[in-house]
């Protein structure tokens, strides 16, 4: 069995259960979602103590994060598909000229807008799919809106890279 | 029966428990990685959008019912309209050119995707910017005149304003938006393909 969960990629139905589980779980445990905005303004706080050289405090919205990251890598290393790579499979098929340059920038201003459109709306992502399966209808708005908005600029991105290919 | 809310370091604890299960979760079923995301949005590969729509079907009587009796507490938080949406329009923006949501970010920078510094690096970047431009956020997006109460709609879940017919209503339609998006995925985004390419 622990083969079968390490091994095989889940299938979108097994991990909408698993996710919307462990969604209850964390307001049981917590009494709050874990993930929320603040988690990472408190990581940048910890970040500028730790340069000063102060042992940051403890925060479980920071441990949460760290978790996230660490329970990735033994994700990657016991399903044997842990690979290092410097750049996206999309942007290097764009050639050096762009991997080099443009992608990362797309990278970190993408990165950008996300975490704004966040913090103007309130909470992470997080937060929010916790919230939608509390039939909280504002953030059915919110998600709609990121959908939609999403679906035609990707639309747009995808035919200019099949235009160019095709040239 | 209560929520436990756990305190001090069985509270951390849990966390990183929690946190570990999550990027486990989103690495395995290939959420954390990019192409996931951007192949969702030219429908090439609707995983991300069925594990969404899964979640809200089987999240939602469970969240009603645990909630009922007082097992967890629901509290969305306080919105405002117009900083959603238009929070919504940058976040959306955002995800189209990176391919990641905060969560999904840091599980591919975990599984190696090294990539992933430069869209946490902007996601980091983003609490002081906005900070410095919160003045003018708060002049011409946050103080602007709500055209509705959202904070009252958000209160007011589904759920405490007694259309219980919500509860089977959203989550059946949410299994069968699950179901047609299965069905119209193409053939070429197989899943073991893609682990492949991953």
């Amino acid at each position: 069995m622990w083969k079968n969960i390490s091994s095989s990629t889940w299938s979108p139905w097994t991990t909408g259960i698993v996710l919307a589980f462990l969604f209850l779980i964390s307001l049981y445990l917590l009494g709050e979602p874990a993930g929320t905005i603040t988690a990472y303004s408190e990581l940048i706080e910890n970040g500028k103590e730790a340069i000063n050289g102060n042992f940051p405090a403890l925060d479980w919205r920071v441990i949460f994060l760290v978790g996230i990251f660490f329970g990735a890598i033994i994700a990657a290393i016991v399903g044997k598909n842990f690979k290092l790579q410097l750049f996206p499979e999309d942007h290097l098929a764009k050639g050096p000229s762009f991997y080099l340059t443009l992608g990362p920038v797309y990278s970190f201003l993408g990165g950008l807008f996300v975490m704004a459109g966040l913090i103007l709306a309130g909470n992470s992502f997080l937060k929010l799919w916790n919230d939608c399966l509390g039939l909280y209808m504002i953030v059915g708005l919110f998600l709609v809106i990121v959908f939609i908005e999403a679906v035609i600029i990707g639309t747009m991105l995808t035919l200019r890279v099949e235009e160019k290919k095709k040239k | 029966m209560h929520p436990l809310i756990l305190t001090g370091v069985p509270r951390i604890i849990a966390a990183l428990l929690l946190g570990l299960a999550f990027g486990f979760v989103l690495q395995r079923s290939k959420l954390a990685s990019r192409k996931t995301l951007v192949d969702q949005f030219s429908f090439k590969d609707n995983t991300f959008a069925i594990t969404f729509l899964v979640s809200v079907a089987v999240g939602i009587p469970i969240f009603y019912f645990t909630s009922k009796y007082n097992i967890i507490r629901l509290d969305p938080g306080s919105y405002q309209f117009w900083g959603v949406v238009i929070g919504a329009i940058f976040t959306g923006l955002g995800i189209a050119y990176c391919g990641h949501i905060p969560v999904t970010a840091i599980a591919s920078f975990g599984s190696g995707k090294l990539y992933s510094l430069w869209i946490l690096l902007g996601m980091l970047a983003a609490f002081p910017l906005l900070k410095l431009i919160h003045p003018i956020v708060n002049d011409y997006i946050l103080d602007k005149p709500q055209p509705m109460n959202v904070n009252a709609l958000a209160q007011n879940s589904l759920f405490y304003s007694g259309k219980t017919v919500m509860l089977y209503t959203i989550p059946i339609v949410c299994l069968v938006l699950a179901l047609f998006l299965r069905l119209i995925q193409p053939k070429s985004t197989d899943r073991k393909k893609h682990s492949k390419e991953d």
